[in-house]
């Protein structure tokens, strides 16, 4: 969180925003439960979010790889869509956004 | 007789979809990519249901370690190639249907020309750089394809229809290496079924399709959930013109 934008957040200049999050397969036990909302200051990005979830080191294990990059087993979705292509941890979050979050299946 | 007991042997679906679904069955061609846990499942419903026309392409040879999952193989087929060996045992499963095996490696294929007349994709494959050729197949051939994944307990499948739905590289990009992950037989079998429905449903018209939306199934818990998902319009694989190329089946 930057300095100013949590002094702006503080001064209450910025509005809450509502992130609706959804756990499934192994993450809603990891995370103990389905779904959760989470409120976050307007400008928050997917770093932000994340680092409020994953509040034990088997949760940060789990989603981030060597602190700074997600874990590419966690498939990570805003809105039905991968952040993996909208901008990884900096991708923005608005009001209303809704975040999954589900294990990369691969095999057959 | 032989056509008074291929009817007898639908009959318990026949109230579902009656003589004229039936045909749409035996007319229907589907390629099913991967004769694995998912591709065994898979196949012995559709033959068994009466597909009429069913190509099977897989690499591989049947190891001891394929059987706590790929049903269709016994302890005799060991060593053998699987494309093949799946085929005589749907043979006698049903041998009113036309079967066709071929053992490649869908890296080193020219997908498009080889699919081009069927009507259903199945993506039972095992990894997802044969699972981009086979969705790139997809769009540029504009036929569905029926995508199902596994591990451990843990189950997805969602239906592509290309123009219209989320392609697979819309809702991976990237994939990240997985070593022989662990699986559980039942798991593959749930998945290969609901994949087997979706490919009935879609070429009898019925029902709604998984489309935009990725079924997750969870074994432990023994619920099944949704994610909706959408097109990417910056997707490498069907966000511009310049990669669909065919038209639309759907």
């Amino acid at each position: 969180m930057s300095g100013l934008w949590r002094a702006r957040f503080l001064h209450g200049e910025l509005k809450n925003m509502k992130i609706k999050v959804r756990f499934l397969a192994y993450f809603r036990d990891l995370f103990g439960e389905r779904e959760k909302e989470v409120r976050l200051p307007e400008g928050a990005h997917l770093r932000q979010l994340l680092e409020v979830l994953c509040d034990s080191p088997e949760r940060r294990a789990q989603v981030f790889v060597e602190e700074k990059k997600l874990n590419p087993h966690a498939v990570i979705m805003k809105n039905g869509r991968p952040v993996q292509s909208s901008g990884g941890l900096d991708a923005l979050l608005a009001d209303g956004d809704v975040i999954a979050v589900f294990p990369y299946l691969g095999g057959g | 007789m032989e056509v008074e007991r291929e009817w007898k042997r639908y009959e318990r679906q026949l109230g579902l979809i009656g003589k004229h679904g039936q045909k749409k069955l035996k007319r229907a061609k589907v390629f099913i990519a991967g004769a694995g846990g998912l591709g065994t499942a898979v196949l012995t419903y559709l033959a068994a249901a009466g597909i009429g026309k069913i190509e099977i392409v897989d690499k591989d040879s049947v190891h001891l370690s394929n059987l706590n999952r790929q049903i269709l193989f016994s302890e005799k087929d060991v060593g053998k190639e699987k494309a093949w060996a799946a085929v005589k045992k749907l043979r006698s499963l049903n041998p009113h249907i036309e079967l066709k095996a071929k053992t490649e490696d869908l890296l080193l294929t020219c997908l498009y020309e080889r699919v081009s007349s069927f009507d259903v994709l199945v993506d039972a494959l095992d990894n997802f750089s044969a699972r981009y050729i086979l969705n790139r197949a997809s769009l540029h051939q504009g036929i569905p394809l029926i995508h199902g994944a596994v591990r451990g307990f843990y189950g997805q499948i969602t239906t592509v229809l290309p123009g219209k739905t989320a392609c697979l590289r819309c809702l991976f990009p990237g994939s990240p290496d997985l070593v022989q992950p662990s699986v559980l037989g039942p798991v593959c079998g749930l998945v290969g079924c609901l994949q087997a429905t979706e490919v009935i449903k879609l070429i009898l018209g019925l029902g709604s399709l998984l489309e935009n939306r990725l079924l997750l199934y969870d074994g432990l818990r023994g619920t099944s959930e949704e994610v909706e998902v959408q097109r990417r319009p910056d997707c490498q694989d069907c966000g511009g013109p310049a990669f669909f190329m065919g038209n639309s089946r759907t």
